[in-house]
Formats: structure tokens, C-alpha cells, sequence
């Protein structure tokens, strides 16, 4: 069969001496600034991947794809510890993680994350080897009014979906969007919002918006607030064995919360947060027991961890078919491909069957590394989290700025990444949402373009899309969710007020 | 007076202005039409939803309670000034000392490190990246202003 013939030559790329080499490098490098509480996916992604750049792309990937679900891996670890999420997407693991840990029983925790986490990992890759194949013949058939309705779906999913303001994250999906046009037009060249920098006819540098908004942001937030030193407690083997009602209760919520990670990952615009959430939220529903969750209930954590992983292989199947990344992790993984100069799309697939598949493998291999690295390593990653703060943040920042000067040499976006770094803590103390502005900057050229082409092919007849059978329904589906937002922020609103009346602060 | 909640009013106003520079911005640029857009047009409808939510945003603001939060102005100014020294001396003397600088510069945002500590974490600093960057990855960055 021609699925197995391409898995097989995907193990053989990704079983290469420097393949794996880069992979373990990728998945230790993830699972370590995944471990340190603050720094997510997405800055230790952004941060190492000026270290890629001289890599052949699939190494590339690997070693990047590697860092990122290294890092959600590792974020499990100081939830559970420290009660202090290494990924946004760990926090609900907090919840039952850490008063496990609070009864001297971390152990157990971190090796019940670590069977799930490498459960739901699996889980995401097998869908992404089935589904993916499908999409992308299926969106080879696609126009650029599908495209764009696909895309603003994604936008406006993942402006309003995990939002609790819809309207602070659309705003984010649309500066976002304004920062996507500087630079030259593709059809005439003419230079937009230049502000009389040449360096800015190429457009905003991807590296330094990305870098600046997540990484000088957090370490800027970060450095402002002392943590104490926090007490940590030894992990040892023996400590690790689950007794034998928690293996029995284990297996169920592992494999729902594969199911919901592999929907909400493959999903664009929503990612591992939500499915995390949802997943936990459905474990508590059905227990029997709902009164033990939060204080150290195994289901509490299997169920999230394995929804967590799932979701972050399952993102790559809009990103790898459709060149739509579903979040804003993958819309830095989708920076680097275009860096190497490959245009993710449902002709990847076809054109770089090598990256794909080779890509895929690694996957597999990368949380087999994952599995094995963390149950004996889990004593030095908890040791990790005693590295004072104070010494690790001053190289993080050379790194950054090392990172991205060598993108273009030049000195320029290296002032570009001090602006973004302020704005980007400017916009974290107005409680805005950054993840939003980031898909919207990758996005937002594409949308553009692909409706230019479609208002050329309908001479200008914006309702010719709604009666295309699947742009309509992305574009009505818009319509709902953007009706849904609006009266969950009338709803937000009337909460706040009760509940200012309340203790007595409103007026009137 | 009405109550206002200062974050989501300020907040809204930034989106407000953002919008409002690329929509007033766009006019310098061909517009097009609807069938055959100029470079224009977009930017002028992403103004044009920008000052939309702004507005949103802003009217959320009133008769909401809130408080600004504190900045701290200590880690916004080390941390700006350790990536605008960067900047500013690794075209000049390279990247060792570039780094160096930067390192020392950002540390004078905690509190608690003496002098010596800072000493030290920037030279490891510096040559962890000279050892990293330059002689394993070979990047094309001078190490040493004699390189320039």
C-alpha cells in the first residue's frame, strides 16, 4: 500500500544519523525551557530557531517540531511541582498535579503525564498520517475564495474561541494584519507604511516581531515579579508507582483526551489550551467521583496531558496540507519552512514528499526519545527548575538578539525587536491576548492575496463566495461565531457588573 | 463622573489610533476597486475594523471598574537598553563584547546581583555564544572587532 511505502521511507529520512542526532537535540532543548515556568512553546520555538537556519529544512523541522512538543512535554513537569504552568497549555494539569505533589506523591504525577503525554502524541500522528493525504488532494481542488474563507475562519476562531474579551483578540487578528501589509505590494511594488526605512520594503522581519512580542515581553514581565525560591521535593524511581486503582482509572480519560486534543488541534485558530480545558471539564463530568478532582485526582491529569499532545501533532495537519497554520506556535514553524524557501500547501505534499513524511516519522521517533529521556531524566529536570532566574534570563536575551541579527545581518531589526519587545509589554498590561496578533501577521498577506483573486474571478461580488458550497459554509460558520462573541462579551459584561454591585464598586 | 476602567479605555483608544493611522495612511496609495484592488484598499478596510473595535473596546470601558497596572520601570529600561547596546556595538566591536555588554546591561534589572556575580555571568555569557554561534555554527557574525 502506498501509505506504508511512504511511512517507511519517512523512518528511513528521519532514522538518519543527523536527523535523529537533531531530533534528540530538539526534544532536549524543548523539554528543558519547557520545564522553566514562563518560558512556552512558542518563545523556546521563536528562540532557537536561529539555530536552525543553516540546517537542511527537514532537519530543520525536526529539530524545531522536536523543541515544540519537547516544550509542552516538559511543561507538565513544573505544573506539577512548582503549581506554576510551564506552557499556557499545562495550567489545567496544575489543578490535580500539584496537590499530588503537595501530598508527596509528584512521582506518580509525572510519570502519569508522561505515559499520556506520549499516548496523545501518538494518537495526533497517526491521524495526521491518515488525514493528511486526504486534505491535501481534497484542497487541491480549492480556489482562492475557499482559501480565504478558510482563513478568516481561523482568524476570527482564534480571536474568539479561547478569548474572554472576543474583542481584544480580534482587535490583536487585525493590528496583526496591519503589520502584515507594510512593505511592498506583490502586484505594483509600491513600498507601504515604509516610514522611510528601506529595510522595511521587505516587510516587518518575522523573527524580530515574534521574538519581541513573546520573548523581551516575558523576560521584561517576568523579571519584574520575584518569585521565591521554590521548595522542591526529591523525585525518586520508587516514587514514580501508581497504585493499582489509579492504572485501573487511568486508560478511559487517556483516550478520550486524545480524541478531543486530535479535534481541537487539527481544528485552525484553536490549539492545546482549549482541548486541555475541555478535556478536563468532560473528565469531571463523568467521573463518578467529581468531589476528588482538584485534589489529586489521576483523571484530572491524564486526560488533559494526553489532549494537550494530541493537539500539538494534529496542528500540523492544517499547516503541512494548507499552508494555514492553526496556531501561533505553528505559525512560527511555518516561518521557518518559508525561510528555507518550501511554501507549505497541499503541494508540499506532492513536490517535498521527503520533508512530510520524514517529518512525520520524527514525530514518532521524537516522543519515543520523549518517553524514554523523561521517566530517568525526571530528577535533573526537577533540579533545573532550582537555576536562579536572575543568571538565565541575561543569556536569553543575547540569544534573542544574536538570534535576530543573524537572520538579515543587520542591525535594524535588532531596534525592530527592541520595539516589539515594548510593545508586546505594552499590550500584555492592557491584557491583551499576543497569540492572536502573530496568526494575524502570517495570515493576514495570504488573505489579502487570495482575495484579491477571488474579487477578480467574481468581478467584484463579495455574495459569489457564500454560494460556493464550502467557502459559504466557513463564511456563514464566521458569521455565527462572530454573533456568538458578541453576546458572550453582552453577557461578560452583565456578569461584571452583578458582581461589582456586589461588593459594592459600580455607580449608579 | 462616570466609572471608567482605565485599562480597557486605554485599550481601545491604542486600537482606535493604530486603526486610524492605517486607514488615514492607505490614502496614499492607489485604492482600486472592488474587482481590481489597488495596494490600498485592504489596509484601508483593516483601518477601517480597527477603529470599529477600538471603539468596541473603548465603550466597553465605561461604567466598569479597574485599575492600571503597576509598570516597572526598572525592568522595561535594563532590558531595552541591554538590546539597544546590542545593537548599537556589535557592528562596531563584535560579537563577544556586543554580548558582554548586553548581559551586564540587563542584569542591572535584578536587585540582588553584586557586581562580581555580574562580572562573571557575562564573560560564561559571552563565551558560551562566541564558543556556540561562531566556531560550532559558524555564523557570519564578527567575533572580535579586528573581524570587522
Amino acid at each position: 500500500m502506498d501509505l506504508w511505502s511512504n511511512i517507511a521511507a519517512g523512518f528511513q529520512i528521519a532514522v538518519s544519523l543527523e536527523n535523529l542526532a537533531y531530533c534528540f537535540l530538539g526534544v532536549f532543548l524543548g523539554t528543558f525551557f519547557g520545564a522553566l515556568p514562563g518560558i512556552g512553546s512558542l518563545a523556546a520555538v521563536t528562540m532557537l530557531l536561529p539555530l536552525t537556519f543553516y540546517l537542511d529544512p527537514t532537519t530543520a523541522l525536526v529539530m524545531l517540531a522536536g523543541v515544540y512538543y519537547g516544550a509542552e512535554y516538559g511543561g507538565s513537569t513544573s505544573s506539577i511541582l512548582l503549581n506554576l504552568p510551564g506552557t499556557p497549555s499545562n495550567a489545567v494539569t496544575c489543578l490535580d498535579g500539584y496537590p499530588m505533589t503537595q501530598q508527596g506523591r509528584s512521582g506518580v504525577a509525572l510519570f502519569a503525564t508522561t505515559i499520556a503525554s506520549f499516548w496523545g502524541g501518538t494518537f495526533g500522528i497517526i491521524l495526521l498520517y491518515t488525514l493528511a493525504p486526504v486534505i491535501a488532494q481534497w484542497a487541491l481542488a480549492f480556489g482562492p475564495a475557499e482559501y480565504f474563507a478558510i482563513m478568516v475562519f481561523g482568524l476570527v476562531a482564534a480571536a474568539t474561541v479561547t478569548q474572554d474579551a472576543p474583542a481584544k483578540g480580534m482587535a490583536m487578528v487585525v493590528v496583526g494584519m496591519m503589520l502584515g501589509t507594510i512593505g511592498a505590494d506583490l502586484t505594483t511594488g509600491i513600498a507601504r507604511y515604509d516610514f522611510g526605512y528601506f529595510e522595511l520594503h521587505d516587510g516587518v522581519s518575522f523573527i524580530a516581531l515574534a521574538m519581541g512580542l513573546f520573548g523581551v515581553s516575558e523576560i521584561i514581565l517576568s523579571i519584574s515579579q520575584n518569585v521565591d525560591k521554590p521548595f522542591i521535593q526529591a523525585v525518586t524511581f520508587r516514587s514514580m508507582i501508581p497504585t493499582r486503582d489509579e492504572v485501573r482509572r487511568s486508560p478511559m480519560p487517556m483516550l478520550r483526551g486524545a480524541g478531543i486534543g486530535a479535534f481541537f488541534g487539527a481544528l485552525p485558530g484553536t490549539g492545546p489550551s482549549i482541548a486541555t480545558f475541555i478535556g478536563y471539564a468532560i473528565e469531571k463530568r463523568l467521573s463518578r467521583h467529581p468531589e476528588q478532582f482538584g485534589k489529586g485526582a489521576i483523571e484530572g491529569i491524564m486526560s488533559p496531558e494526553s489532549a494537550n499532545n494530541a493537539a500539538v501533532q494534529a496542528a500540523f495537519i492544517p499547516t503541512m496540507t494548507l499552508g494555514i497554520p492553526g496556531s501561533a506556535t505553528m505559525a512560527v514553524m511555518m516561518g521557518a519552512l518559508l525561510i528555507h524557501g518550501i511554501q507549505p500547501g497541499p503541494q508540499l505534499m506532492t513536490q517535498n514528499p521527503e520533508i512530510f513524511w520524514g517529518l512525520a516519522a520524527s514525530f514518532w521517533i521524537g516522543n519515543l526519545l520523549l518517553l524514554i529521556l523523561n521517566i530517568p531524566l525526571i530528577g535533573v529536570w526537577v533540579r533545573l527548575l532550582q537555576i536562579p532566574y536572575g543568571i538565565l534570563y541575561p543569556a536569553v536575551i543575547c540569544f534573542i538578539c544574536i538570534g535576530v541579527y543573524t537572520v538579515r545581518s543587520s542591525p535594524f531589526d535588532v531596534g525592530m525587536v527592541l520595539f516589539f519587545g515594548l510593545l508586546g509589554y505594552v499590550l500584555r498590561l492592557l491584557r491583551f491576548e499576543l497569540a492572536p496578533l502573530l496568526i494575524g501577521f502570517i495570515l493576514g498577506p495570504m488573505v489579502e492575496e487570495n482575495f484579491k483573486r477571488a474579487m477578480l474571478i467574481y468581478r467584484g461580488d463579495f455574495w459569489a463566495m457564500l454560494e460556493r458550497p464550502i467557502s459559504g459554509t466557513l463564511l456563514v460558520m464566521t458569521a455565527l461565531l462572530l454573533l456568538w462573541s458578541v453576546w458572550v462579551m453582552i453577557r461578560n459584561r452583565r456578569e461584571r457588573r452583578a458582581h461589582a454591585h456586589d461588593i459594592g464598586q459600580a455607580d449608579d | 463622573m462616570p466609572r471608567i476602567d482605565p485599562v480597557e479605555i486605554l485599550s481601545g483608544l491604542l486600537i482606535l489610533a493604530v486603526g486610524a493611522f492605517f486607514f488615514f495612511g492607505a490614502a496614499e496609495y492607489p485604492m482600486g476597486s472592488m474587482s481590481r484592488m489597488g495596494p490600498g484598499y485592504v489596509p484601508r478596510g483593516l483601518g477601517a475594523i480597527g477603529m470599529g473595535l477600538g471603539v468596541i473596546i473603548a465603550t466597553g470601558a465605561i461604567r466598569m471598574h479597574g485599575r492600571l497596572p503597576s509598570v516597572s520601570w526598572r525592568s522595561v529600561a535594563t532590558i531595552a537598553g541591554a538590546i539597544a547596546v546590542f545593537g548599537v556595538l556589535l557592528p562596531r566591536v563584535g560579537l563577544v563584547v556586543a554580548t558582554f555588554a548586553a548581559s551586564a546591561v540587563s542584569m542591572l534589572g535584578n536587585r540582588d546581583a553584586g557586581w562580581r556575580l555580574v562580572a562573571v555571568t557575562s564573560a560564561i555569557i559571552a563565551l558560551i555564544c562566541w564558543i556556540l554561534f561562531i566556531l560550532l555554527l559558524g555564523l557570519s557574525i564578527p567575533a572580535f572587532w579586528t573581524d570587522i
